[in-house]
């Protein structure tokens, strides 16, 4: 099969404009910019499918033959093998084979805990779900603490103490660390009192030796800014539920920084338009979730982004902010006029990796609001001993280069790969005759200690942590560890010769009796206590003092929204999981706006090979920051500031393990590094230079596959429906019948076919079966991709690796689709509207993909549920072909083949869903085994399943709750008023399949003096 | 020249016409008794064991109940299979040297595990619950056969799908209710555990007790019959659903 390839390099497009009436939406603007070949695509179900090999009528009939008598002989000859059952000797107490069970922990990165409900079978950890009594969670978890429990079985995970990559013994360990002398301990950040507690004792037991704290991904702004502004440290927590406006800067509030799923809660919740809506501006450098949930973005660059903060100090009479103006690409005096409007109902909000000058503008802002105890509360810093990273890995380097320590220890985290680059820190460590490196996985910096230790992970050992506003959180273990691991209180505590376990620890810091301390692990987190908050007020002239921003190319540095700062590196489900905004998988890239790649003459190709759809050939650029540079794929994303570029940090890695480590880009991806650009002065932002290098290099981008039939001239299928507030009030039917008509727009149409199948009534006899449906309110999703996480560790679904993603085989059952909105006839490429719909199976009543298939394969249930039956199906793909909302995933490969060939994957499935093989279709179930699980547990209290008592996994990781799922036939059900809602419409109503999942269409509460 | 068929050629030929139709049909016929015979499902066929475990003396001739072993058997999918201590709460103290015991007590002083062979085994991608079809009502001896005949355990019926829908289509059927549950004396649950105290106490059975106590293929209708079915429909027991696919695979 020969490829034809059509190009068209839409970097170098000269026009934008196409004659069109009304807003439409694209899925890109490769879209928007060459239809033909999109339409290309879109007609292909399985546009890679001319990637497999050919095979002419007579070859097909000897192979379809040969396999008809090898099944018969097969499957016919075949006796089951004799099974085993192994019960226990001593069974343990109250012990159900096969019933899961909650364990409530807390999951700790960069040194902030969010409380979290770990589901166990038989001991094993599977699942991980927020704690709904913990501030931070709230009941609901992000992408990256789902992902744990694949770190926790992570196949490559160190299993043994190795002295110089040979076996060594812990108890050699302990007697050599003992013996040397120059003490130095680096761990990341701390807000556990247990490990804090351990740290001080080890300190006062070894004089002289010292402590370091360092982690990649630091809140160094936040830390810098409050000392610019306050002549001190200081937690600055948000109550943004009493926030009536919000301005983020440069702010990624719902992926970064501690406390973003509660934050992204209260954000989000107060935009039900039949309430009082919030209002969200956003001036940032790349289009981040908020900004796409905001009513209004203006792109700045990080300079500009500082002088927006001034120019709004400035308007706001800060003192010593006189005649500082902010660019012209935002509405400096608008946006403070409506700021002074809510007054301490307004907050500003400095994003997690701005610089500290932004955070110090922040802080002078919001007391000029007189912000501070309504929406914003500082408390002393939940980080112990709260210290700038980066001078405390720069003091450390130099330290051992003195010669001045002679042992380190280092627990987890990276430092050799992830320190800055004027830090020489792996020539720094080999020169210390003594390094140890407690780590839950060999990487770079293991390599250079001369001991690896096995490091527990959270869900082995005991431990704790304190939430974003310091609420206190217990880490018990679910599992024994499963190697010869220590966590790392319990290293401390053999150092110190003490013999107390890591619960005992743990438990005597807390100081609680026995039965408190029982109810206390069975909650997960202490009573919220009122942490003290120190009176601080901005210092005199600050803003005076405040340096400008950048000047040229300015460069970003942040952490990757899903590998974090390298530590997810070897997490599948993390590389495969699309970045928000941008839906790239398994790279990382040099993203720069569509203006800047213009005038730089580099982009990418809108390519398609066969009809594969957007196989992304990336013109490789390179990107020099002072003396150092780095060649990696430019990618061109709409909305970011001209003239800046952002480069993630976590690729690159050389030993990364399997998935993590840079390896064939055709294959694998791994990205490049970019933490060696980075300076400690100032590890986030950097001004740089880019030109264009040689050759291209594919990334595996998602965005354009599983396209919905989107017709940029047919407005009347309305996938995504937004309006304005105003809009809204004036014509509420607006979202659900939006070409005006009363009453829907198949219901009243004689012309639309009826259902497929005639036995409506069995089906739909509201008296006796549950009717399952659930609904997704745009207004809510932020697209931050928590479900579909969720729903990849709760459905056993597997990765396919950055190859088969190019194919467009990735197996999400639920996908979170960005679109851009098109103004009218332009296409506004410089800051275009970003919203984003999750689909996934939408459970139609009149499903088309059932009566295609010819083996009965998916048949519709009582229930409303249109099911999949693996073990019927032949694999003919019909079902899929027939989709209108592409949510079918086919098994093209045996995509679980390692789930079967690595033993410590057996324990990471969920034993309630099957694991599929290759050839069978999948898609979403509504989590059906959860309804059983309800429906058994109603029955057998003969009862009805209440209302809430089925929770889906996505609906379940949801931060801002988006989803709501339920039965639909009673109407005190959250989801039959949801239904309800004038907000309700179908996806492709005018196919007539007759969705039981249904979306809420989107409010905007735009500013009208800003409204043009 | 010499005639090519000789008259045998004609027997040949006729033959096989007939065989031509004949081998095919019993080659199938064959197969599918084969795979249907207790030879493949297994169905009848007493499976050896570590220790020679009977199921009559215990729960017939003793009288335990059925739950002091499987323990989970009304609140888990699984029965569970007792814990070596579980054994040895009665063999510390009798038959402690009987040979039949050997590998109990091996496993109680090494603390190694026993290793069943596994008699029932629901078929692969089934998700089967213990626990509902107990509450509802549903014999041990109705998928189990008569348990308490069994010297040496063995699969009383053949865990096919068509002999679960037998049930799942049309559950009442299958459905009964004693005296004593329609009288409101014990819940449907415990009926299904009154069946062998009535057996081990020589109390008269019902009919469909009778069937199931002797392993019989149940014969309806019967009176117990037409009261379960009634109880169902009492209670607001909705059985459209049962068939769905998705009841049992996911």
């Amino acid at each position: 099969m020969s490829r034809s390839s059509r190009t068209a390099t839409f970097a170098t497009t000269k026009t934008m404009s196409r004659k069109k009436q009304g807003n439409a939406y694209y899925r890109g603007w490769e879209q928007f910019e060459n239809p033909e070949a999109f339409d290309r695509v879109r007609a292909d179900e399985f546009p890679a499918r001319e990637t497999l090999p050919g095979i002419d009528r007579r070859s097909l009939l000897k192979l379809a033959g040969g396999a008809a008598a090898l099944a018969t002989l097969g499957s016919g000859c075949r006796f089951q093998p004799q099974r085993k059952i192994v019960p226990f000797v001593h069974a343990p107490d109250s012990y159900v084979p096969g019933k899961d069970k909650y364990f409530a922990s807390a999951a700790t990165l960069d040194g902030y805990a969010t409380g979290i409900l770990v589901r166990s079978y038989e001991g094993r950890p599977v699942k991980i779900e927020g704690n709904p009594h913990h501030p931070s969670s709230l009941g609901a978890c992000n992408h990256r603490t789902m992902a744990e429990t694949a770190v926790m079985y992570d196949p490559e995970r160190l299993q043994a103490p190795s002295l110089q990559g040979s076996f060594g013994t812990w108890g050699q360990f302990f007697t050599e660390a003992l013996a040397g002398g120059k003490l130095a301990l680096l761990t990341g950040n701390v807000s556990s009192p247990a490990l804090h507690g351990q740290i001080q004792a080890f300190l006062q037991r070894f004089p002289g030796s010292r402590w370091f704290q360092y982690d990649a991904a630091n809140r160094d702004s936040a830390r810098e800014g409050a000392v610019l502004a306050f002549g001190r440290t200081v937690e600055t927590i948000y109550d943004f539920e009493r926030a009536d406006v919000v301005l983020g800067l440069d702010a990624d509030l719902f992926i970064e920084g501690p406390g973003t799923v509660a934050y992204g809660r209260a954000i989000v919740g107060r935009r039900d338009p039949e309430g009082e809506m919030n209002r969200l501006y956003a001036v940032e450098s790349a289009p981040t979730t908020f900004g796409a949930t905001a009513d209004h973005r203006y792109p700045a660059k990080p300079s500009e982004v500082l002088s927006t903060a001034k120019a709004i100090a400035a308007a706001l009479g800060v003192p010593g902010s006189v005649g500082a103006k902010g660019p012209d690409s935002v509405p400096v005096m608008e946006i403070v006029a409506d700021l002074k409007a809510a007054g301490s109902r307004a907050v500003v909000v400095p994003g997690e990796f701005a610089s500290a000058a932004v955070h110090a503008c922040c802080h002078a802002i919001n007391h000029a609001l007189g912000a501070v105890g309504t929406t914003v509360r500082y408390t002393e810093p939940v980080l112990a001993d709260w210290q700038n990273n980066s001078n405390q890995l720069r003091q450390l380097a130099s330290m051992l280069e003195a010669g001045e320590v002679q042992s380190v220890l280092i627990f987890g985290g990276n430092p050799v790969y992830a320190a800055p680059g004027d830090v020489k820190f792996a020539e720094a460590l080999a020169k210390a005759p003594f390094s140890a490196h407690l780590t839950l996985a060999d990487n770079e910096t293991s390599a250079v200690c001369r001991w690896a230790l096995p490091a527990s992970h959270f869900l082995e050992a005991w431990g704790d942590g304190k939430g974003h506003d310091g609420s206190l959180a217990v880490v018990q273990p679910l599992i024994e560890p499963m190697y010869d691991s220590k966590s790392e209180i319990e290293v401390l505590e053999t150092l110190l010769e003490g013999s107390r376990s890591g619960e005992r620890i743990v438990a005597q810091g807390w100081g609680l009796s026995p039965k408190g301390w029982k109810e206390m692990l069975a909650r997960g987190v202490s009573a919220p206590k009122g942490a003290p908050s120190p009176n601080v007020s901005p210092i005199p002239n600050l803003l005076a003092g405040l340096p400008d921003g950048g000047s040229g190319t300015e460069v970003r540095f942040l952490p990757d929204p899903n590998v974090h700062d390298g530590r997810y590196s070897n997490v599948a489900w993390l590389q495969e999981l699309p970045k928000p905004v941008t839906n790239l998988t398994w790279d990382n890239s040099i993203q720069v706006s569509p203006a800047t790649a213009k005038k730089l003459g580099a982009g990418q190709q809108t390519k398609i090979m066969g009809v594969i759809p957007f196989y992304g050939a990336h013109d490789i650029v390179r990107l020099t920051v002072g003396e150092s540079s780095v060649e990696g794929p430019i990618f061109v994303n709409p909305g970011m500031a001209d003239d800046t570029v952002v480069v993630h940090m976590g690729y690159g890695r050389t030993r990364g393990g399997a998935f993590g480590t840079v390896g064939n880009p055709e294959t694998h991806g791994g990205g490049f590094d970019v933490m060696k650009l980075r300076g400690t002065d100032s590890p986030w932002l950097a001004s740089g230079t880019l030109i264009k290098a040689k050759g291209s290099y594919p990334l595996a981008n998602t965005q354009f596959h599983n396209t919905l039939d989107v017709h940029p001239e047919d407005s009347g299928r309305d996938i995504i429906r937004e309006v304005t507030l105003a809009a809204y009030r004036e014509h509420p039917d607006a979202l659900a019948h939006p070409s005006g008509e009363e009453g829907g727009a198949h219901h009243e149409d004689p012309h639309l076919p009826k259902l497929l199948y005639n036995n409506e009534k069995e089906f739909f006899d509201p008296t006796t079966n549950y009717q399952w449906a659930m609904t997704v309110d745009l207004n809510l999703c932020t697209g931050c991709n928590a479900c579909v996480t969720a729903c990849q560790a709760e459905n056993n679904i597997p990765t396919v690796q950055k190859e088969q993603v190019m194919n467009g085989r990735e197996m999400h059952w639920i996908r979170v689709d960005r679109y851009y909105r098109a103004n009218g006839e332009e296409f506004d490429e410089a800051n275009p509207r970003i919203t984003f719909q999750p689909v996934a199976c939408q459970q139609c009543d009149a499903a088309p993909c059932e009566p295609v298939c010819p083996v009965a394969a998916t048949v519709h249930s009582h229930e409303g549920l249109n099911q999949m039956v693996y073990n019927r199906c032949v694999g003919t793909r019909y079902c899929s072909n027939n989709c209108p909302y592409k949510v079918r995933r086919f098994n093209f490969l045996h995509f679980t083949k390692r789930f079967e060939d690595v033993s410590v994957l057996h324990l990471m499935q969920n034993p309630d869903v099957s694991v599929r093989g290759r050839g069978v279709m999948e898609k979403c179930t509504y989590c059906v085994h959860r309804i059983n699980h309800a429906r058994i547990e109603a029955k057998k209290e003969e009862r009805e399943i209440r209302d809430g008592e089925v929770v889906t996994a996505c609906q379940q990781a949801c931060p801002t709750g988006a989803i709501v799922f339920g039965d639909m036939r009673r109407e005190s059900n959250a989801v039959a008023k949801t239904r309800a809602s004038r907000r309700n419409y179908m996806l492709l109503e005018e196919t007539n399949s007759r969705p039981r999942t249904t979306y809420l269409g989107k409010v905007r509460n735009p500013n009208p003096a800003l409204e043009a | 020249m010499p005639q090519t068929f000789k008259p045998a050629a004609n027997t040949i030929a006729t033959v096989s016409l007939f065989a031509g139709a004949a081998v095919p049909f019993i080659a199938f016929l064959t197969g599918s008794t084969m795979t249907n015979s207790p030879y493949n499902t297994k169905q009848f066929v007493p499976i050896d064991q570590p220790a020679p475990f009977s199921h009559k003396h215990h729960a017939y001739e003793l009288g335990i109940d059925c739950r002091f072993c499987h323990a989970t058997v009304e609140e888990g999918a699984v029965a569970g299979v007792p814990a070596t201590e579980v054994c040895m709460t009665c063999h510390s103290q009798i038959w402690t040297n009987s040979p039949n015991l050997e590998a109990v007590r091996k496993s109680c002083e090494t603390g190694t595990s026993l290793q069943w062979n596994k008699v029932n085994h629901v078929p692969d991608f089934v998700y089967f619950n213990h626990s509902i079809h107990v509450n509802r009502g549903i014999s041990c001896n109705n998928c189990h056969g008569a348990v308490n005949k069994m010297e040496l355990t063995w699969k009383g019926q053949s865990f096919k799908m068509s002999w679960c829908l037998q049930c799942h289509e049309d559950p009442s059927k299958y459905l009964f209710e004693t005296e004593a549950v329609k009288s409101g004396t014990i819940s449907p649950r415990e009926q299904v555990f009154d069946l062998y105290r009535k057996l081990s106490s020589g109390k008269k059975l019902t009919e469909v007790e009778y069937q199931l106590a002797e392993g019989l293929p149940q014969v309806v209708p019967s009176d117990d019959v037409h009261a379960g079915v009634a109880a169902m429909k009492e209670r607001g027991i909705n059985v459209t659903q049962l068939k769905d696919c998705y009841v049992c695979h996911h």
